[in-house]
């Protein structure tokens, strides 16, 4: 069998609340996350996907369990498992391109080589003449796509998303989905994907793994086998709307009280 | 925005016409000179004492000490301040140390230990310098501080995600992050410095700018008080300006 590029090797993760005692966030998940592939986790919010995601990146480390980047267990954060944020979280003092050269910058890469990559990469976000701005004067999805650079930029071995389009525009969304498959297509990078917008997950997917709420346990991996390319109009296709039918499904049965 | 962008003009068509108005009221009688001295007699005065200088002093020299020990004292407390607040909101054993002590003094007004300051450095410069220092050096400390405390947690997790290590950290995220907060602490301990200056020297100099305010009273020599008067907040406006205009280019970020 073909070693997966992330193991989420059956963790569980405790937290303790000083209030609730002990809370038990994720339970004996188990996940393989192949080479190139787009994979989602979806579920209710407090599901404790998150968390599964923060584990994989390296902040904090699980109860139980351990998660194996090709095969070897993580231990602390790092760029090959770099992450874009559910807010941009650029830093305001370093430009649009001190900000995509940063995980460049920091691992020692020499500068104008660095300068030339990030120039490509913004290139790719569209967003190539803003490279001398700051932050500040960019609107919030442009922000979301620099920060999007400044992870990919690294060449990581599986980038890491945490519902990063949530905060934003409707139909800043759906451009930033369509980007984000575009850069994939053209980079072939291993993804994982938070998110709880069942649309979200069937559009970018190639699986989808939905959790239940907490302690957050897998409930159903489900392989999305819409052809691709994909492009918005998927969303109204049969076969899209019964998956999002099947998942609704799992996940309503999470909402109910 | 139209007072923004003629900011300059305006403002000086506003002390232009305070000025005409301070003209007319001397010029009519309406103010009584022993309290206000007439612009003219300010101007002449003044000229007098650039040519002649005052207690034996030419008048740039009391202009230039005042300065000096302004600038030595409070960048003294730059120097030291800004690296223990820096200190103090990286390390939690070093804020345990120092903070109790800063919180007690940091109330304690600066005019208030110039006697002690006098009793263990002399009346020689080393005392001013070290007043200046004082006041100057808490308010330092304590923004230094609460600027990285206020680092939000979310930059700090981007950085360690991009492989930083302390020493990143430290140069990428905590001393850029805290530059607004330090920016303010320089600028308001600044005011402060000068400010206490003139106190000082009110209290024990033979030269500076508070020392000509203090001697023209006790000689009722009302023009020469102005004259001081007028320096100081001229000295003490431009500082402030130069501090601004360091801060909105190194701290371009503050306030978007």
């Amino acid at each position: 069998m073909v070693q997966p590029r992330v193991h989420i090797n059956n963790i569980s993760k405790t937290f303790f609340d000083p209030n609730k005692g002990d809370i038990e966030a994720i339970k004996s998940l188990d996940i393989s996350i192949q080479a190139n592939e787009i994979y989602c986790l979806l579920g209710p919010s407090g599901c404790g996907k998150s968390t599964a995601l923060n584990l994989v990146a390296g902040f904090g480390s699980p109860t139980s369990g351990n998660v194996l980047l090709n095969g070897k267990p993580i231990d602390k954060p790092g760029p090959e498992r770099a992450m874009v944020f559910q807010t941009p979280t650029l830093f305001p003092w370093l430009t649009v391109l001190g900000n995509v050269n940063l995980g460049l910058s920091i691992g020692g890469v020499v500068k104008a080589e660095a300068t030339d990559l990030s120039m490509r990469y913004l290139d790719d976000i569209g967003l190539s003449g803003f490279e001398n701005r700051y932050p500040y004067d960019l609107s919030g999805g442009m922000q979301q796509r620099v920060a999007l650079a400044r992870a990919w930029v690294n060449t990581p071995d599986v980038l890491l998303l945490d519902e990063p389009f949530g905060a934003l525009d409707a139909q800043t969304r759906v451009i930033m989905q369509e980007l984000l498959l575009d850069l994939w297509t053209k980079h072939g990078t291993t993804i994982l994907f938070v998110t709880h917008d069942i649309e979200e997950a069937i559009f970018l997917g190639d699986r989808i793994g939905v959790m239940s709420k907490r302690p957050g346990i897998m409930k159903e991996e489900i392989t999305i086998d819409i052809s691709r390319p994909r492009s918005i109009g998927v969303n109204t296709t049969p076969e899209f709307i019964q998956f999002k039918e099947r998942i609704l499904g799992q996940l309503y049965e999470e909402w109910k009280p | 925005m139209i007072y923004r962008k003629y900011f300059t003009l305006l403002t000086g068509i506003s002390l232009t016409g305070w000025l005409a108005l301070w003209c007319l009221g001397s010029y009519t009688g309406f103010i009584n000179p022993e309290f206000l001295t007439p612009p003219w007699e300010l101007w002449s005065q003044f000229v007098l004492m650039a040519k002649e200088g005052y207690a034996g002093t030419p008048l740039f020299e009391h202009f230039y000490i005042s300065l000096f020990r302004t600038l030595a004292g409070f960048a003294l407390a730059i120097l030291i301040g800004v690296p223990m607040g820096l200190l103090m909101g990286m390390s939690p054993i070093i804020h345990f140390i120092f903070n109790p002590l800063i919180s007690l003094l940091r109330p304690i007004p600066t005019i208030a230990y110039i006697p002690l300051v006098i009793l263990w450095f002399g009346i020689g410069e080393g005392s001013k310098i070290v007043i200046i220092f004082l006041s100057a050096f808490l308010f330092i400390v304590l923004s230094t501080y609460q600027g990285v405390l206020q680092i939000p947690e979310g930059y700090k997790r981007v950085a360690l995600n991009l492989g930083a290590n302390s020493w990143d950290m430290f140069f990428r995220v905590i001393l850029p992050c805290s530059a607004p907060s330090i920016m303010t602490g320089i600028k308001i301990s600044l005011a402060i410095s000068w400010a206490v200056v003139v106190a000082a020297e009110l209290i024990a100099a033979q030269e500076g700018l508070g020392y000509l305010i203090s001697d023209g009273s006790v000689f009722f020599r009302l023009p020469v008080v102005y004259v001081g008067v007028i320096l100081i907040g001229i000295v003490g406006f431009t500082l402030e300006s130069v501090v601004t205009k360091i801060e909105t280019s190194v701290v371009h970020w503050r306030g978007k």
